[in-house]
C-alpha cells in the first residue's frame, strides 16, 4: 500500500520561458521549477497518485518510456514533497 | 485622482512655527502609501525638515496617520558632552540613539523600518519607481547598484519620482502608488549629483552614519502633489552602475524578472498567494531590461527612448504576453 498524492488547492503557477515559478500555499514558499516537476503538479492535480502512476500518465501523453520518465523526475518528487506542493490524499490500495 | 494642491507647504512655514508644530506632534507627513505623525524638540530635525520636505503640505489637522513617531533629544548629562537624538513609536524604542545632529538621517532610517515591519497590505518591492506617461519606471536593485543615484537622477530629469527606497504595489488594484520620502544619496553619489544637477534641492550632508556620508534629495512640487495617483506598470530596468562602462541595456529573462522582483522585495515571504499574484503580473505585463551604465546622462537618454516603445506597447489591445496558469 502506499499512499497517493495530490496538488493542494490553491498551488499558483507561471510559465517563465525555461522554468516556472510554483506557489505553495501549504509552505508559503515559491520555488523556481523545470517543466518536468510543473508536469507532475499538473497530473496530480487531475488525479492523485504515486510517482509510477504519474510516469504513466505522462508517458501515455507522449512518446517517452515510462522508466525513463520516471528516472528524470525521481529527483523533483521529494523536492515537491518537501515544499508543500504536494499532499497525501488518501491511502489507495495497490496504487 | 491627485491630492488637492494645498494652501501652505511645509517650506513656507517659519522656522519658530514648524518648531512650535513638531514640539506638540503637529506635522504631519503623508508619503501617498502611508503617513506619519511626527513631534519632536529638536531644532536641528525642525530645520532639515524644512528642506528636504519643503515641498509636502502644511496639514493643520489631519484626521489619521498610520505610524505615530517621536524624535527627542535625550536628556541627562550626557547632553552636555555628546548630544543624543532617540526614536520611538508607540512608546518602542528600536534603536540606540543617534547623535543630535542626525536626527533627519534617523528619522528616515526609522520611518523607513516602520514601513518595511508594518506595510502588510502592499508588496514593497526594494526599487526606486518613477512615472512617466502614466506607466510606472521600476528600478530594482541590491545596494551599490547605483539605484538611487539613476532615481534622483531620473527625478531631475522630468520623470516624476514615487519612490526610491520601497516600490509600493498594490496587489488588488494592480498598480503602484508612491512612497514619497526624499531620495537618501549616499558617499559619492551626493557628489554626483550636485554635479549632475547643480539646483537639486540637496538638505545636508550628513558625514559618518552607520552608512557613510547621507544626503537626502527633497521630491519636487509635482511628485508631492500627485502622490496619491495610482500609477500602471510600465517596465523593470535593473540598473548596474559600472566605472568607465559603455552603456549597454540588454533584455532580462522572464525567470530574471521574476527573480528580480520577488526575491529582492522587503515582504514578498509574508504576501503569500497575494504576493505570487503581484510579481507574475508585474512578469506577464512588463518587459525586463539590463542597464549597464557609467554616464547618468547616457542611462537617461537610453530610458528615455525605452519608454517610446513602452508607451506604445502598453498601448497596444495585446499588451500582455505571456499568460498565468
Amino acid at each position: 500500500m502506499t499512499v497517493a498524492l495530490r496538488t493542494p488547492a490553491g498551488v499558483r503557477a507561471i510559465d517563465l520561458g525555461p522554468v516556472w515559478a510554483v506557489y505553495s500555499p501549504l509552505s508559503g514558499q515559491t520555488l523556481i521549477l523545470n517543466t518536468e516537476a510543473v508536469a507532475i503538479l499538473e497530473v496530480l492535480r487531475e488525479e492523485p497518485g504515486d510517482l509510477a502512476h504519474v510516469c504513466n500518465s505522462l508517458a501515455g501523453d507522449g512518446q517517452h518510456d515510462a522508466g525513463e520518465i520516471e528516472a528524470r523526475c525521481h529527483g523533483a518528487w521529494k523536492q515537491l514533497i518537501d515544499a508543500g506542493l504536494l499532499e497525501p490524499s488518501a491511502a489507495v490500495e495497490g496504487c | 485622482m491627485s491630492a488637492p494642491a494645498p494652501t501652505r507647504r511645509i517650506g513656507d512655514c517659519r522656522p519658530d512655527e514648524l518648531l512650535e508644530r513638531l514640539s506638540h506632534g503637529r506635522l504631519w507627513l503623508d508619503y501617498g502609501a502611508t503617513s506619519v505623525r511626527l513631534k519632536s524638540d529638536s531644532r536641528a530635525l525642525c530645520q532639515h525638515l524644512s528642506k528636504v520636505y519643503a515641498q509636502f503640505p502644511l496639514v493643520e489637522e489631519a484626521p489619521w496617520a498610520d505610524h505615530h513617531v517621536s524624535i527627542t533629544c535625550v536628556g541627562g548629562w550626557r547632553r552636555l558632552f555628546r548630544p543624543q537624538a532617540d526614536f520611538s513609536c508607540d512608546f518602542q524604542h528600536p534603536f540606540a540613539p543617534f547623535a543630535a545632529d542626525t536626527a533627519l538621517p534617523l528619522f528616515e532610517w526609522g520611518s523607513n523600518w516602520l514601513i518595511g515591519q508594518r506595510l502588510a497590505h502592499l508588496l514593497l518591492l526594494h526599487a526606486g519607481v518613477l512615472e512617466r506617461d502614466g506607466l510606472a519606471l521600476v528600478l530594482p536593485a541590491i545596494p551599490g547598484s547605483g539605484k538611487s543615484t539613476l532615481t534622483a537622477a531620473l527625478s531631475l530629469r522630468g520623470w516624476r519620482l514615487l519612490s526610491d527606497e520601497f516600490g509600493a504595489f498594490c496587489p488588488d488594484r494592480m498598480r503602484f502608488v508612491a512612497m514619497l520620502k526624499p531620495v537618501a544619496l549616499k558617499n559619492q553619489s551626493i557628489n554626483v549629483i550636485r554635479s549632475f544637477a547643480p539646483e537639486a534641492p540637496l538638505g545636508p550632508a550628513f558625514p559618518k552614519t552607520r552608512k557613510g556620508t547621507v544626503a537626502h534629495l527633497a521630491a519636487d512640487r509635482d511628485a508631492v502633489d500627485r502622490r496619491l495617483d495610482w500609477v500602471r506598470p510600465g517596465d523593470v530596468v535593473i540598473p548596474r552602475w559600472v566605472a568607465d562602462a559603455s552603456l549597454k541595456l540588454e533584455p532580462l529573462a522572464p525567470h530574471v524578472l521574476f527573480g528580480a522582483l520577488a526575491f529582492n522585495a522587503f515582504n514578498y515571504q509574508d504576501s503569500g498567494s497575494r504576493g505570487f499574484d503581484a510579481v507574475s503580473h508585474l512578469t506577464t505585463v512588463c518587459s525586463g531590461w539590463q542597464l549597464t551604465y557609467s554616464r547618468l546622462d547616457d542611462a537617461i537618454s537610453a530610458l528615455d527612448r525605452l519608454w517610446h516603445g513602452v508607451r506604445d506597447q502598453h498601448e497596444a489591445p495585446s499588451g500582455l504576453r505571456r499568460e498565468s496558469v
